[in-house]
């Protein structure tokens, strides 16, 4: 049974290429809801004109995809709003772009 | 239903028509045997509006996920199919049009974030709405030219603003932002090349300084290759905000190729090279996975541009020319390369 860890974990393996860090660390994923119908993911860009949201969104969708076998309906929603702040990253990503400790 | 890689393929081959005859336009220029003297005219028309505004405005259309922001795309497209037709005011009209549908997007991004970066994207439509009409008005391309760099160079600045935020905090960031912006709005005001290179160079000072390149360039794979292209851009840009510091106004001669070609190709094809493989997927839903060989197209753009940028300083025409046929060549090398990436990666 494939559940809100796990999909997290999956979303792990999309790396933003401009910033080469993952976009559960970078906070661009707000939402996780797995449902009978299927697993819904919505994320939030940086900003609305970010040329990246379609790539990370399809590269969302395929590793989700990946870790439920196929088996299950997976739709990748970015969000209007709330749009990202520096605060939603992680202390590991932090720690990579070079926030102090 | 058709799929979205074959309703936008149609506006990113016209952008791609408009890059070829705008390469062999410029080949021509510099004394290669191909194209014509009306051809030749169209070199900076066909590749800043025709084929970068085409490429950029459907990357924001597909961002903005509006239908209408598609118009700015296939105005352009449109006005670069009728420069190349030998229909100048047609062509002229129209790149124009799809310039205002692209400012009438970055000023729907500024109504939903307002922000120093969304303000800085809003500028540079504005400077490429500005160039066309001054352009449509005065009937010649040359007066454009500095409207049409800051475009590019304010779009890129917005871009590169806005990932600064992953970045440590500093209080001066947005502030020391500002001259540099101020002196490149003057130059471009007052028709100073010398305040707009001054205003270029401190602006790539101030993106050294302030990009996420800085922490980038230690990671690997796809992230190492944008940090390299950005960086060498960024090099170029350096490079190009000094020559221009010395034109005088109304030079066209080869200190201008230098300094032009500088921004335009070393600056402005590098931040292509370096985020078309992220770019591409995202306007055709095709993988382009990264593959060592980008880096192929990469370093044969910057040595063939070397030799252009030598030559036009030295005054050696010969070598400007076959630096010239070199950049052809690396664009159409990294053209191949993704093309043959596509492939491969369909196959498999």
């Amino acid at each position: 049974m494939l559940t809100e860890d796990h999909v997290r974990e999956a979303l792990r393996q999309v790396i933003d290429p401009d910033i080469g860090v993952n976009i559960v660390d970078l906070g661009l994923v707000e939402a996780i809801r797995i449902a009978p119908e299927g697993i819904y993911v919505d994320l939030i860009m940086t900003t609305p004109a970010c040329p990246q949201s379609t790539y990370l969104s399809d590269e969302s969708e395929r590793v989700v995809r990946g870790a439920a076998n196929g088996d299950a309906r997976v739709s990748v929603t970015v969000l209007d709003s709330p749009f990202w702040e520096p605060a939603r990253m992680s202390a590991a990503a932090k720690t990579i772009m070079g926030w102090p400790g | 239903m058709i799929s979205v890689t074959l309703r936008r393929l149609p506006l990113l081959m016209a952008g791609a028509l408009s890059l070829m005859t705008g390469i062999i336009a410029g080949e021509g220029r510099i004394g290669w045997p191909v194209g014509n003297a009306d051809l030749a005219l169209l070199h900076g028309p066909l590749m800043i509006c025709g084929f970068f505004g085409t490429v950029i405005g459907l990357e924001r259309a597909v961002a903005l996920g509006k239908a209408w922001g598609f118009g700015a795309p296939l105005f352009t497209a449109l006005g670069g199919a009728a420069l190349i037709a030998g229909h100048p005011q047609a062509g002229a009209l129209a790149l124009s049009a799809g310039s205002l549908v692209f400012t009438a997007m970055s000023l729907a991004v500024i109504l939903r974030q307002r922000e120093v970066f969304t303000a800085i994207l809003g500028l540079g439509g504005l400077a490429w709405a500005a160039g066309n009409l001054v352009w449509i008005f005065g009937g010649d391309a040359a007066p454009s030219v500095p409207f049409w760099a800051a475009f590019l160079v304010l779009t890129i600045a917005g871009e590169r603003l806005e990932l600064s935020r992953f970045l440590p905090p500093w209080r001066w960031r947005t502030p020391t932002l500002f001259p540099p912006l101020a002196l490149l709005l003057a130059g471009l005001g007052l028709g100073s090349w010398p305040l707009f290179g001054l205003g270029l160079a401190l602006l790539t000072l101030w993106s050294l300084i302030n990009d996420v390149v800085r922490r980038t360039i230690r990671q690997a794979g796809l992230t190492r290759y944008v940090a390299i292209c950005l960086l060498s851009g960024y090099a170029w840009a350096l490079g190009a905000g000094l020559l221009m510091t010395g034109l005088v106004p109304g030079e066209t001669g080869a200190f201008y190729d230098a300094a032009l070609h500088a921004l335009f190709v070393g600056f402005v094809f590098s931040m292509v090279y370096g985020h078309a493989p992220v770019i591409l997927p995202a306007i055709l839903r095709v993988a382009v996975p990264y593959r060592l060989v980008f880096y192929l197209p990469l370093a044969v753009l910057h040595a063939s541009l070397g030799l252009r940028v030598a030559g036009d300083l030295l005054d050696i025409h010969a070598v400007r020319q076959w630096g010239g046929l070199g950049n052809a060549a690396a664009i159409a090398l990294f053209i191949v390369t993704l093309l043959a990436t596509v492939v491969s990666a369909r196959k498999r």
